[in-house]
């Protein structure tokens, strides 16, 4: 069963912008077909250790291996690196960057709408804003951005994306 | 004990396009044609390093012909796969554990894992079209689904004029 549909508004409408900081962005390069056993500890002593998952993205890169980022909680916990000394990675295996703030949002039906995510890009580089990672995926945006530009990048957005006054 | 999850759903007729260490003012332009051609992204991710991106973004198969006449030379033929599905979990609790038991068992059943992303309460997965019932089937023996469950496959697609 088909549905058409047409969204259409002046400005996008978002239910609001949040932002969080002192973050730490965590890359994982894993070799695909096979995850040794130890290296899936480090996500259990993680949160063991109350770091708290706020984002996962990833993707296949072209040399086969499976990129992952990882955006924890923590400030004041134990740090990331002394949780991944177990999990035997090699370091060239691994990256942190902390450090690291986000900025997230959701709307209405922004999973079946075009346009969403080149807007808040928009937004973004009109402003000269770098990115240090995204996800979109179902009705959010998440965007990773160096310490100290979360807010520079919610007025940006805010530019873009509004919330409706009640 | 398996993981309590609060659903399920697959999501079929995908394609998937790969973003190769790509400046990012090329693959904004790709972003901004595809909105130009009322083309939906329906995941997205992306890894920046050094004014390059890489990452992949999914859309619906049917809109692949249009998105081709658009984007960027840089992407190749060999950047483009499909049919892709998304198998989308609603994690009750856990969900750093659910994810990585999940990508392990997928590796371990050879069920090639192309893209994933989080989301406020969702993980989603992006996979081969025709082994998204068997990947469902999987997610199934790690995870428990509530009793009164709804079919995983939705009826409804919605698509843009």
């Amino acid at each position: 069963m088909e549905t058409i549909a047409v969204y259409w508004e002046p400005q996008i409408k978002t239910y609001g912008i949040q932002v969080r900081t002192r973050l730490r962005l965590i890359s994982l390069h894993l070799q695909t077909g096979a995850i040794p056993g130890h290296q899936l500890d480090f996500p259990a002593e993680a949160v063991r250790k109350d770091h708290r998952l706020m984002l996962v993205t990833g993707h296949i890169q072209a040399d086969g291996c499976f990129h992952i980022s990882m955006l924890f909680t923590g400030a004041g916990a134990a740090p990331v690196k002394d949780l991944l000394i177990p999990c035997q990675l090699e370091p060239a295996n691994f990256n942190i960057t902390a450090p690291v703030e986000l900025i997230f949002f959701q709307g209405p039906h922004y999973a079946d709408r075009y346009g969403i995510a080149d807007a808040a890009l928009y937004a973004l580089e009109s402003k000269q804003i770098d990115l240090l990672a995204a996800a979109c995926s179902g009705s959010a945006i998440y965007l990773v951005l160096p310490e100290g530009k979360a807010q520079h990048a919610r007025s940006a957005l805010n530019d873009i994306f509004v919330v409706p006054l009640k | 004990m398996k993981l309590p999850i609060d659903g399920l759903k697959i999501y079929n007729s995908l394609a998937l396009i790969f973003l190769r260490n790509d400046l990012c003012a090329h693959i904004r332009e790709a972003f901004h044609r595809l909105a130009r051609q009322r083309i939906n992204v329906n995941m997205l991710t992306l890894t920046a390093t050094g004014g390059r991106w890489v990452g992949a973004g999914c859309i619906s198969l049917c809109d692949l012909d249009r998105a081709r006449a658009v984007l960027p030379e840089s992407v190749r033929q060999s950047d483009i796969i499909y049919p892709v599905g998304m198998l989308t979990v609603f994690p009750h609790k856990s969900r750093t554990r659910l994810f990585f038991q999940l990508i392990s068992a997928f590796y371990e059943r050879r069920l090639a894992l192309y893209a994933t992303a989080s989301a406020t309460s969702t993980l989603s997965f992006i996979m081969d079209g025709h082994r998204l019932e068997q990947a469902a089937q999987l997610v199934q023996t790690i995870a428990e689904l509530p009793s009164h469950h709804t079919p995983f496959t939705s009826r409804l697609h919605v698509r843009q004029l």
